[in-house]
């Protein structure tokens, strides 16, 4: 019995772990298809992040966090079913990662929509900005200082 | 196009001539962009936008008053000009050195196609995490004009500022 318990414990923690990288995986799977662009920097330097960050009243550089790294992704296309299929592949990488909804702008045709989940190390923060012909994807990872 | 696709290609990977950017450039600048180059066309026009960039000019004192400046203020005025270009500096130009970048750094996949020259890919990067940044800076506009609308209408705020004026109307009185 115990034995059973713990290979289902350890299942459960296999499956919690591959499911907690659905997003970046959404990452690699695209990352090389031509009808994409990708990009992946490191660590974004406060010095990006502050030219980031024109709004100073909105998003205030937080000092308390230092970056893990960035990645984009951006499908520019006119076909409707890829919008379609890869925004269905997006939402469901973030259900299974458990993302928690930020905010939701809307505004006519073009929406926003930000995620957040706390990590190991930190925070993890998702945008995914939707406008028609035009799809972008951003996950930036930090680490809380100490 | 094959042209422009060729070029685009030296230019990702570093080893475009200085002609070729130009045609480059001038081909961004002009008004018949073939459909599958509209997506490099914010690109080039940013690197347009960053060269109009002018430093601001600096005020010289007037002539009659050097006399009167004392030591304090002039070594204030060296202290601020001093401040003022740092901050230039750090403005206007990036803080990684070409020693300092590592060639992973950034990873950029073009449609598909690798940017194997670190400065491509990092001003390529740069320029697309601005633009998505900038899209959801000006996505939150409205919320930030309600953020303003809410400080003046903070009802504490009227009160406290009637009060006074009906305590000051009554001083005046007595």
């Amino acid at each position: 019995m115990k034995k059973i318990l713990s290979i289902l414990f350890l299942a459960t923690l296999f499956v919690a772990g591959a499911s907690a990288q659905q997003l970046e995986k959404l990452f690699d799977k695209y990352m090389e298809d031509e009808r994409f662009n990708y990009i992946y920097q490191k660590r974004a330097s406060t010095m990006d992040r502050l030219s980031d960050m024109k709004n100073f009243d909105l998003m205030v550089l937080d000092k308390s966090t230092t970056s893990l790294g960035r990645q984009m992704l951006t499908l520019n296309s006119a076909d409707k079913s890829l919008d379609e299929s890869f925004t269905r592949e997006v939402e469901n990488a973030l259900k299974a990662d458990k993302y928690e909804q930020v905010s939701i702008v809307r505004n006519g045709k073009n929406r926003v929509d930000t995620f957040e989940k706390p990590t190991d190390k930190g925070i993890a923060k998702v945008s995914f900005i939707k406008n028609p012909g035009n799809i972008v994807i951003t996950l930036n990872l930090y680490a809380t200082k100490k | 196009m094959n042209n422009i696709d060729n070029l685009l290609n030296n230019y990702f990977d570093g080893t475009a001539s200085p002609e070729e950017e130009n045609v480059l450039k001038n081909y961004f600048r002009s008004d018949n962009i073939s459909p599958q180059h509209e997506m490099y066309k914010p690109m080039f026009a940013g690197f347009d936008k960053e060269k109009q960039i002018a430093a601001p000019a600096f005020v010289i004192p007037l002539e009659r008053d050097k006399e009167k400046q004392s030591l304090s203020r002039k070594l204030w005025i060296t202290i601020a000009s001093t401040a003022a270009v740092i901050l230039l500096v750090i403005t206007l130009f990036p803080f990684k050195n070409q020693s300092e970048m590592q060639s992973d750094d950034y990873t950029v996949f073009i449609n598909g196609k690798e940017i194997t020259n670190p400065q491509k890919a990092q001003q390529y990067a740069d320029k697309m995490f601005m633009q998505a940044n900038e899209i959801i800076r000006t996505s939150y506009e409205p919320f930030v004009e309600v953020n303003a609308m809410q400080t003046e209408m903070d009802a504490d705020k009227i009160f406290d500022n009637v009060y006074r004026k009906i305590n000051y109307t009554e001083s005046e009185n007595q």
